[in-house]
Order: C-alpha cells, then structure tokens, then sequence
C-alpha cells in the first residue's frame, strides 16, 4: 500500500515538475524576438533583365497601348507592357535600381495612375535568379538577344549540372562511411585520402563495363529508361535555392514543379522494371510505382501547409517568409506545419525508395529490383539518381521547413548592402542541407525494411488522414488564430520539440554511448514491451521506439570501430593476432631440410616442385619451388614433413615445411606467387637430420616474407635456369673481393687452431691436421675420382704432403673448391688473408673463366 | 524564323509524332509509352503559351497520375507481349470515317473560331487561377470535386465487392 502512495506521489511530482518546467518555457518564448521585421527577403534593388511587376486591384489598364513606369523617387521611367487589363510589367534596361522605398507610377497615354500606401496596385519585383542574370547579359552583347541567352542558359545550367555527380559519389562515400561507423566499421579507406575519392574509382569502374543489353529485354525502352529517370531528378534544381542569388529561376509554381518533373522518375523506373523482361526487374518496378504514387499524396497535402501558410508557390517566397533562427522557421510555426515536416519528409524517402522503403530495391528478396538487368553506364544513372535525389530531399525539407538559406541577423536590406552575405546563405543551406542527408542516412541504418503491407498500411491509415488534418488545420490557423497566440503556441512548440526533444535524446544517445555495459546488463531483464493501444497508441510506439533505436545507432556512431579488416589500423600486428592454427602461406626452412622429397610426393595438386642433384656423395637441391597462387593450404606437405624443428615462441615443434601466417598475397602478377627457397645459383645442400633430434628453426613467417619479397622482386626476370648463367654466377660469387677476403680470415682461424692443436707433434701430424681441414672445408666429398686421387681423401693428403700442385681438380666443387684450395695452401705457408685471398681469386679465376 | 516560333514547331513535333506513336505502335505498351512524349509535349505548349500553372499541372496530373495509371493498367494485363491481342486493329474501313469526320470537325473548329491573339507574357497566374476557382467559378469547382469523390467512393465500392467475393 505504502509503495503504490509512494508510486502515485513520485509520478505525480514529475507530473508537477514536467508541468511547471514547460509553463516556464512558454511565457519564456513569448518574449522571443517579434519575427515579422525580417520575415520578408524580397529584394529592394533591381538588376538589368529582371522584372517588375505591378498587379492593380482593379481592371485599369488598355492591354497594347504603350505604357511607362516611372519610379518617382529615383526619377527613372521604364518601358513597360501591360499584359491584361490589371497587370503591367515593367522591365528593367539599365544596371541597377535602388527601389526601397518609392511610389510608383503607370502611364498609359494621358493617364496616369500612382501606388499609395493603400493601392491601386501591388508592386512585385521577380526574385532575382540565374535565369534573370542570363537575361541581362544577354541584353548587353550585340547580335541576337536570343542566343547569348541561350548561351547563357546553358552555361548556368552547366554550372548546376556539372556537381551533381561530384554530390552523389561524395554521398555515396559519406553514406558508406557512416555506415561503416554505425557498424563499428571504418567504410572505405583505401582510394583517396582517408578513401573520400572512393567514389571515382567506383565511377571509372562502371564506366569500363560493358554495356550490356539482355537479348530479350526491349533494347529501345531498356536505353532510354536511365536518362528520363537522370532528366526527371536533374530539373528539380531548377527550383533549388541555394541561396539569394543562386537559383536557376525562381519560377512562381517553384512547388508544383517540383512535384510534377519527379513524376518522370516514376515512368522510367516502371520503363527499367518492364524492358529488362525480368521478374525481379519488373516486381522492383511495380513496386516502385505503387510505392510513390501511393505517397505521392501525402507529401503533396504536408506541401500544400506549407504553400497555404506562405500563400505562395514559389520556393523564394517560401524561404523569405522565415527568418534566420530556428523559431522563425516553418517547422516551429505551428502544430500543423511540424507534422506535416515528418509526413512530408517520411513520404519523401518513400519516393526516393530510400530504407526503410527500398522494397523496389528489396536485395533479399528481388535482387536489385527495377535495375536488376541493368550494367556499366546506364546502371550507374540509377544510383547517380538516388544519391542525388537524397539531396534533393535534403534541399526541399531545408527550404520548405528549416529557413532555407537565411541567416540570422541578415535581412534583405543587409543582403543587398553586402553581397558576400550571399556566400553565407549558400553555407547555411548547404550545411543544413548536409544536416538532413546525415539523418536520410543515419535512417538508413536505424529501421528495417518494412513489408509491403505495412508500408501501405502506413500512407493510406496514417499519413493520408494526418496531411489532410494539417492541410485544414492550417488553413483555419491562418484564418482564424490571433497573431500572439499563434506566436505563443509556435514558441511553445520550438521549446517542446525543438529545445526538449534534442534534450532528451542527448541524454539517451550519451547512456548508450557510455553505459553500453550497464544496458547489457540492464536487458538481462527486459522491461515489458509496450503493447500499443489504439491509432494514437500505435503513432507514440512507433514515434518513441524510432527515436530510441535511432539513439541507439548514433551511440554506436561514436564508437570506435573495432576491425581486423585494415592492419594499418590496428595496434596488434595482425599476424600475432591470428589464431594458432591459422594456415597462411607455407615457407621451408631450407637449412634443416633433408630434400626426403615427402612434401612433393604428397601434395594433392602438385604445387611443390623439387629437384635434387647428386653431387658427389651430397645431395644438392638445385630448385624448391612452392606456387602459392595454386595451394589450397590442406597442410598435408606439413603433415608428411618427417623433420620437426623449433622456432621461437612457438608452444609446440613445427616442421621443416609449415604454415606461416602471412596472408598479404596481393599481386600484380601471377608468377610472381611461386616461392622458390632456392637462390638461382645458391644450391642448397641437404641436411643430415639424427633421429630424435628437434633442430632450432627461425621465427615463423621470417623465410615466408624473405622468399615473397625475392618473389615479387624478380621472379620473373633473375631465375632464368641456364647453365652457363648459373656457372658464371658462381664464379663471380666466389671471387667476389670481400667474400674471398671472408672466407680468408675464416680460414685463417681455422689454420692456426689446426697447427695448434698438432704443434706437439711431428710433422705428418701437422699434415694430416691440414688434410682434414681441406677435405671438410674445401672439397665435395664425394669421392668421384676426377682429381686422379682415389679418395678426396688422398688428394687432400697429396696437397698438404707436397705430393699434389693443382688445386683446381675437385670437379663438383667446382671454383668454390678451387678458391678455398688456394685460400688454404696460402695460409698454411704462412702468407697474411689478405695475401692469400689475392693469390686465391687470381689463381680461380685462371683456372675457371 | 525566331527562336519562339522554331520553338512552337518543335514543341507541336513532338506531340504529333508521339501522338502517332500512340496510334499506330503495335505494342499497347509502346502506346502508353509514346502517350508520355504527348502529354509532355501538351505541357510544353501550355509553359511556351504563358500558362505556368497549366503546365505544370498537366505534367502532374497527366504524367505523374494517369500515364502511371494506365502503365499499371497494362502490366497487369496479361500477353501484352503478343501484338495480336495487344493492339487490335478494326481496319481501315472500320476506322477510317469516323476518323475524317472528327478530323474535319477539329479543322473547321480551327479555321472558324476566332482565336484572340494577344502576347504571351510568362507572367504568374496561380494566384490568379486559385481566385477564379475560389469566387467567380465556384459552382463548377465544387462540382467537379463532387464528381471526384463519387468516383473515389465508387471505386472502393467495387473493390470491396471484389475482395469480399473472394473470401467467400
């Protein structure tokens, strides 16, 4: 009992709390700033090739007869034209007029008729455009007016044209960056710097494909399909305001024309979907259709309260009619038009077929849907069309509901004072434009796909009923509410929502960011999902859990991205973060191997070559080839390796041929995979392995890039196996300066510990000592005769009794022998290593060039 | 030839050769299609005429609503690939008179009116337009959209028919 008192009373202190707080708030906004003093952008200066028109309240004028306006304060008379009995336009011929404040008046003949404070007529000057600014320049060159304003239409609209594509990859880029983070992910990193030019590479990539056509597609339909869907998305910049002066022209049904040229998408998607002669394509189009025509309404009556509260078409008016600061925009002007915000901007991701409306795309279960067919150029327009169009969106929410380009402080008579203000109105509405394509995206990677059902279910119960509440409220609003209530319940509204809301979900965006830990935890028990209860019950669900999940993936958003995909990007190098049994490229460690040949016998598809020659009584590898580029990594050369060995850190043996953990193959060229262990001209001798013994192996993965590095260095050209190369190699490795100097000073040791060793005893000792020291050091061993000796034996006792005088007759030694001879018998008599090695490379060099 | 009457023609081009396409393609589709290029030609006179808000609209209207209606219409039929049932011809006899008297009606319609003729200003007339509807041309506003709601209810009268006897 004591805790449901103790429940109602906490509740009804919020209550109270909540209550007090947004009393506070409202009288607050009451003493917001009065707005109406910049509600008006209209401009007060006149260029040359604008207009002025002057609209009576009463039919006055004679349509034909010649007709002056003068505007008196500057004492200026222009040529006009009256077009009807109660409309006259005036256009302007000369540079610049300063109208700001001045009567106007229309002579027609002897009559006369001059603007008061109370009538007869409206003077309305046309916003000025690029449209107006072709007109004037057009009107200064000589010849025909007509083409230098062709021209400079064309310009303009190359000067429009000409970014789109640049605005749809950088949003393509962005887009798959964001959603890179909001999966913990980097995105693309890799083209570009920090992978911002991403986008070309994927534009040059499409641009190479070939364009294919399916044979039984309607080639004609199929072709033409991708540009009307461009043409459609392209005209609505037409009506974009970027900022005062940047606009193509500010046409006075700026609205209606916006609505009616994307109505050329929906035709070339339902063309696309129909010539591919696919099911998934034609589904993808079907779909897309019903899909926009459906939310073709409601996006039309949330624009329709816009157009009501404006009383005005054109996107310029609408801008003028807010001002720079946030409660001055359409958003918080009343109820009606921040609804009618949502319905349209949520209407208007369904027409783009944006998540979570891209069932026309639908990859789960249609493929790609309407562009399924389509390759190269003409797929890339769908998607230039898309991303475009997520702009677009961007742009129309700014300038419908958001203050479009206006700044705070700013008005029209500063606009004019200073121009560069204009550069400001551009960042303004780009940033805000930036702002919504953040949230297009950010949705993206919120909800999920809705069925085809509930989408529909959403537009025709909700949206539609929803736009036409707003569109009457909106009307009686206007009609009826007292300037300062609207103006207290428009505050009341920026403080709620446009204060409160971004409260709110900052507190929720920063638990999710900081206490993830706490809500795993905290999810161990679940709190009851809502069950929504009735229409409006199921609209405060569905309000309520988007906002949540939308917390969620903006927390997620700012966390770091947790990857192994990018080694550079990680602090463990990603070899030692791979698990122990990782199977990477496979290296031989070709000092332990014993050339038993197993490797090659057994593995499944031939990638290991080895040849082995016999040379004397060693055998000699002369090629241990491994074609990486076919291994399937079974491990089986591992497996039947009989020669374990010990590399350091390793917890278990390994083998003399293993897996390593490199992965890193990447290529230009596919020979450039084969590892070969063996240098051209190094041969390697086999090892002597002894039962039971486990020999010491280097770190794993130290041969592997060794042997890729050589592979990728000069496969191609350094292992040309000829026999003369690989002689000549030999010698000029053997008589090389500082590796005969080398093996000199290395001998020289040797020599004196023999001569130690047998100095106490005679002479044939001290002989004998030497003969080893020549048979282990210098000679093949293999006891072939060619030397004339029966053993290498006898000819080493030959050399060190005096009995033997060549020292270039050990045949497989070949001039290695021959040096080390010379090296030998030089030192033996007592000659310094640098005079031995003197002798030593003459007397090779004599015997083997 | 200025620029405006070389306009004109192109603009008149396009909508006969379209309008041709809707008559004599074999393939009802390419007749929708080719109804687009009419209806966007139409457009393009209003706009070329001076009337903004006709203009526009009709692109609206006609291709954003009915085209996509008629598209539709046709997706749905079944074997609209077989040119055969897709675009029946009656014959030229059979279709040949009442097309001459109906040309000959329009002609003489074109002939004898007596078109005003003033200069076409591209001046705003929205607000003009939504004035007529709202004072002088009332009665034929409200009427119309009397006429659209008897449409709106009567098709889900028939849908509804439709889907109940289908569960039944």
């Amino acid at each position: 009992m004591s805790a449901l008192r103790a429940g109602a009373m906490s509740a009804l202190r919020a209550g109270a709390m909540k209550w007090s707080i947004a009393l506070v708030l409202v009288a607050g906004c009451a003493a917001l700033p009065e707005p109406a003093a910049i509600r008006d952008a209209r401009p007060t200066r006149l260029q040359r090739g604008e207009r002025m028109l002057i609209e009576a309240s009463s039919p006055l004028f004679t349509v034909g007869a010649p007709t002056t306006v003068s505007i008196d304060a500057l004492g200026v008379t222009l040529p006009a034209r009256a077009i009807a009995a109660d409309r006259v336009v005036a256009e302007i011929m000369s540079d610049r007029h300063e109208v700001g404040a001045s009567t106007v008046t229309v002579s027609q003949g002897d009559k006369g008729w001059t603007s008061d404070a109370h009538g007869p007529f409206d003077v309305e000057l046309c916003a000025p455009s690029l449209h107006h600014l072709a007109n004037g320049w057009a009107a200064r060159w000589p010849g025909p007016a007509w083409l230098w304003w062709a021209l400079a239409l064309l310009g303009a609209a190359a000067l429009v044209a000409a970014p789109l594509p640049v605005v749809a990859g950088l949003i393509v880029v962005w887009e798959r960056k964001i959603s890179g983070y909001m999966g913990s992910r980097f995105g693309p990193n890799r083209v570009g710097p920090n992978g911002w030019l991403q986008w070309l590479a994927d534009g040059l990539k499409l641009l190479m494909k070939e364009d294919l056509i399916p044979t039984d597609a309607d080639a004609r339909l199929f072709r033409a399909a991708p540009y009307l869907a461009f043409l459609g998305m392209f005209l609505t910049f037409i009506v974009l305001p970027f900022s005062r002066y940047a606009i193509v022209a500010d046409l006075d049904v700026g609205l209606l024309f916006l609505l009616s040229v994307t109505s050329l998408v929906v035709v070339s998607i339902i063309m696309g979907g129909w010539s591919s002669n696919s099911k998934w394509a034609l589904l993808g189009g079907m779909r897309s259709a019903a899909q926009i025509v459906s939310y073709e309404l409601p996006a039309s009556v949330a624009l329709l309260t816009i157009a009501t509260l404006t009383g005005s078409l054109s996107t310029q008016r609408i801008v003028g009619a807010q001002g720079g600061w946030p409660w001055q925009w359409n958003l918080f002007h009343d109820p009606f038009t921040f609804v009618a915000f949502f319905i349209w901007f949520v209407s208007a991701l369904a027409e783009g077929n944006r998540t979570p409306f891209d069932l026309p795309e639908a990859e789960s279960e249609l493929v790609s849907g309407y562009n399924t067919e389509y390759s190269g150029f003409r797929f890339s327009l769908f998607p230039l069309v898309e991303w475009v169009n997520i702009a677009v969106i961007a742009a129309v929410g700014t300038l419908l509901f958001l203050g479009g380009w206006r700044i705070p402080f700013v008005d029209a008579a500063m606009l004019d004072a200073h121009p560069w203000l204009d550069a400001c109105g551009f960042a303004v509405f780009v940033a805000k434009d930036l702002a919504l394509v953040f949230v297009v995206i950010w949705i993206r990677w919120t909800l999920p796909r809705f069925r085809v059902d509930q989408m529909m279910n959403l537009c025709w119960k909700y949206f539609i009923p929803f736009s036409f509440v707003c569109f009457v409220g909106e009307l009686l609003w206007v009609w009826l509410m007292p300037a300062l209530a609207g103006r207290i319940a428009g505050g009341a509204i920026f403080v709620i929502f446009g204060v409160g809301f971004p409260a709110w979900f900052f507190s929720r965006l920063r638990d999710n960011a900081r206490r993830y830990h706490d809500l795993v935890q905290r999810r161990a028990r679940p709190r009851q999902p809502v069950k929504p209860r009735g229409y409006f019950g199921k609209i405060a669900v569905a309000a309520r859990t988007t906002a949540e999940g939308m917390a969620v993936t903006l927390a997620q958003y700012f966390r770091r991205p947790t990857t192994v995909q990018y080694p550079d990007r990680t602090r463990v190098p990603v070899v030692d973060s791979l698990p122990e049994r990782y199977r990477g490229f496979l290296e031989v460690d070709m000092d332990i191997c014993t050339a038993c040949k197993a490797c090659e016998r057994d593995c499944p598809i031939n990638v290991i070559a080895i040849d082995v020659e016999k040379r004397g009584t060693e055998r000699v590898m002369t090629r241990f080839d491994i074609d990486m580029g076919k291994c399937m990594y079974c491990g089986i050369c591992v497996e039947s390796c009989p020669i374990p060995a010990q590399a350091p850190g390793d917890v278990e043996p390994t083998k003399c041929i293993r897996m390593t953990r490199e992965f890193e193959g990447a290529t230009s060229e596919f020979s450039t995979l084969t590892f070969r262990f063996v240098k051209p001209d190094d041969p390697v001798v086999a090892y002597k392995a002894t039962r039971g013994e486990v020999p010491p192996t280097p770190k794993r993965g130290i041969i592997a890039r060794d042997v890729k590095r050589r592979a990728q260095s000069g496969n191609g050209i350094a292992f040309r196996w000829s026999a003369a190369q690989q002689a000549g190699g030999v010698l000029a490795e053997v008589t090389r300066n500082d590796s005969v100097l080398a093996r000199a000073e290395e001998l020289a040791t040797k020599v004196a510990v023999a001569r130690n060793e047998a100095s106490a005893s005679s002479e044939a000792a001290r002989n004998a000592a030497i003969a080893t020291l020549i048979v282990d050091e210098a000679l093949a061993k293999t006891d072939c005769e060619k030397c004339g000796w029966p053993t290498c034996r006898a000819y080493a006792d030959a050399i060190a009794g005096g009995a033997e005088h060549q020292l270039h007759k050990c045949e497989p030694g070949g001039a290695r022998a021959t040096r080390d001879l010379n090296l030998l018998v030089q030192l033996r008599s007592g000659k310094t290593p640098a005079e031995a090695a003197a002798h030593a490379t003459a007397a090779t060099l004599r015997h083997h060039r | 030839m200025t620029p405006s009457v070389f306009f004109f023609y192109l603009l008149a081009a396009v909508v006969v050769v379209s309008a041709a396409g809707v008559a004599l393609a074999r393939n009802i589709l390419y007749s929708a299609f080719a109804l687009m290029g009419t209806l966007a030609g139409v457009a393009g006179l209003y706009l070329y005429m001076g009337a903004d808000f006709l203009g526009v609209a009709q692109l609206i209207i006609y291709i954003g609503g009915i085209l996509v209606l008629i598209l539709f219409a046709v997706l749905l039929t079944n074997r609209i690939g077989e040119v055969r049932i897709s675009n029946a011809s009656a014959g030229i006899l059979a279709g040949a008179p009442p097309a001459i008297a109906l040309m000959a009606l329009c002609v003489r319609v074109a002939v004898r009116t007596p078109w005003p003729t003033t200069e076409a200003v591209p001046a705003p007339v929205t607000a003009r337009l939504g004035e007529a509807f709202l004072q002088e041309l009332l009665l034929p506003f409200e009427l119309l959209s009397l006429v659209l709601l008897m449409a709106l209810v009567g098709a889900m009268v028939i849908a509804r028919r439709a889907a109940k006897d289908k569960r039944a």
